[in-house]
């Protein structure tokens, strides 16, 4: 075909915000939250192969493709999915206040003992 | 458990998703509502239970308005990580349906310009494009709503590929709750307008920011005898809104133009609306384009905006929670929207201060239809105008007659 093939964009223009103070844990979050949706892709289709083997003997790929659930199946599936969800996105639940550990763990000291150490070294063999 | 919604009504011009990519897309509906209603509602929990009595701890007092709920909420693990999902699901929503519109092209684009461009085609509607559109900053600088490329990108002579990648993401991103049209709130608006002013019958109707036509479609039905006229700034946009009116048997007449500098002469319309369209303007376009429906409005005719509450009055914890797209999903000109005095700025646009009218309408897709009734004797009681989808949701509206 004479016409261009047409892409479009993965990524809106302005500038992404991050919610945790290390960007990689937002980054973290991206990554599972995708790979939620793979899994539940998965899911749907071996509930489309279930489904289309109860009334038939043998499928093929062109049988999975062309399958659409009924508003009845999706509406079974809108439900697997939401206790799917509850499950995965377990959410610590919302309390006065954090157990012991606090909401700040504070591995600094360690590097700072470290980084001295160093110091001290390069000191010694200069 | 989830809103199980009607899936989205079938034209010849949607994108096909593929079995997969439907499962996609139904998941990050579903992620998005899940996210947004349970987690979200959490939100409320971790703000009256742990971060605002450590704010009353500190301060000796309640936090004032949003911006510092705002900035201590977000401190808070909870809502770090309900945020951190909201924005990823948000992305999610567009990004399912690009392989669907990518793989439906260029195929879409020449089947729409085949109905578009050919003369002699036997049309319901129109569609006029101006190149020589300028489209302003506040319609480029950001996507809005984070949709990749936004409402204007035009990749070659007859694209439509943004109104298309428009079409199935607002019907993912809505979960289907705004109908299986995505045309609930223009259904509710004209619906509204129809039983409450009987007397009204106009004849031309006009609304502007139309976009693919989602809301404004439905006025063809609720006034069969009036001429309906839709402007968007945005080509793409334009053609597919044609291509998916006449496909759905819809006459309906698009234009191309920007709000700010209608080409219509004086006194041409009964009626003019916009659906959720504010928000998405700057301040000084808002003023301009409320000049603008005063000038194209026939004397008599009636003006008629719906839009999302305004938060300037509300509860601080509740401005935040709204805000929060304003701040994270790309809308940049939100919080100067909900800032806002709209009687003052319909009135600085030549209306006369005693003409100014506001309703709230119930949801036509979600409400109990005496609820609708009872909005239309204006007899409603306020309730809660936050309510999401699938509660008993009540839109904004509000214009004046000229």
């Amino acid at each position: 075909m004479s016409e261009p093939q047409i892409k479009l964009p993965r990524q809106s223009k302005g500038k992404r915000p991050y919610f945790f103070d290390d960007p990689a844990i937002d980054q973290m979050m991206t990554f599972l939250v995708e790979l939620t949706a793979e899994v539940s892709v998965v899911y749907d289709r071996l509930d489309t192969v279930e489904r289309l083997l109860e009334t038939k003997g043998t499928i093929s790929r062109a049988d999975i493709e062309a399958y659409r659930p009924s508003d009845a199946i999706e509406s079974e599936r809108v439900a697997r999915r939401d206790g799917y969800l509850k499950r995965v996105f377990r959410m610590h639940p919302p309390q006065a206040t954090y157990g012991k550990g606090g909401t700040t763990a504070k591995p600094a000291p360690a590097k700072k003992k470290r980084r001295r150490r160093r110091r001290q070294r390069s000191a010694a063999s200069g | 458990m989830g809103i199980v919604a009607k899936p989205q009504v079938d034209h010849a011009f949607l994108a096909k998703p593929s079995h997969d990519e439907l499962a996609r897309q139904s998941y990050a509906s579903n992620l998005r509502m899940y996210t947004l209603a349970t987690i979200g509602g959490g939100m409320r929990t971790v703000y009256d239970k742990r971060v605002k009595p450590q704010f009353e701890k500190a301060q000796g007092r309640a936090p004032k308005d949003e911006h510092e709920v705002r900035k201590v909420m977000l401190k808070d693990p909870y809502a770090r990580a309900w945020s951190s999902m909201m924005r990823a699901a948000q992305e999610m929503v567009w990004e399912s349906v690009v392989p669907t519109v990518e793989r439906a092209q260029p195929e879409l684009n020449n089947r729409i310009e085949a109905l578009v461009g050919k003369p002699g085609v036997n049309k319901m509607g129109s569609l006029s494009l101006d190149p020589s559109t300028v489209k302003p900053k506040y319609a480029t600088a950001v996507d809005i709503h984070l949709m990749p490329g936004n409402y204007e990108t035009e990749r070659t002579p007859n694209d439509a590929t943004q109104g298309a990648f428009y079409d199935r993401g607002v019907y993912v991103y809505q979960g289907g709750m705004g109908g299986d049209n995505c045309h609930g709130i223009g259904m509710s608006l004209a619906t509204f307008i129809a039983r409450k002013f009987p007397n009204l019958k106009p004849k031309k109707i006009l609304d502007i920011g139309c976009t693919v036509g989602h809301n404004l479609v439905p006025y063809c039905d609720v006034f069969p005898d009036a001429e309906i006229h839709g402007v968007d700034m945005s080509a793409p946009v334009m053609r597919y809104a044609h291509a998916r009116a006449e496909a759905m048997g819809k006459a309906v007449h698009f234009h191309q133009m920007n709000a700010e500098s209608l080409k219509f002469p004086d006194n041409s319309f009964d009626v003019v609306t916009s659906v959720i369209l504010f928000h998405e303007t700057s301040r000084t376009a808002l003023r301009q384009i409320l000049k603008e429906c005063h000038r194209v409005l026939k004397p008599g005719g009636l003006m008629l905006h719906m839009e999302l509450p305004r938060t300037a009055t509300m509860d601080p914890y509740d401005a935040f929670y709204l805000d929060w797209d304003a701040y994270y999903n790309n809308e940049p000109y939100y919080q100067a929207y909900t800032a806002t005095d709209m009687k003052d700025v319909i009135v600085g646009a030549g209306f006369a201060p005693d003409k100014y009218v506001e309703y709230l309408i119930p949801d036509l897709v979600w409400c109990d239809p005496a609820e609708f009734d009872a909005a239309v004797r204006g007899d409603l009681a306020r309730g809660n105008a936050l309510a999401r989808w699938g509660e008993s949701i009540k839109w904004s509206t509000y214009g004046a007659w000229k």
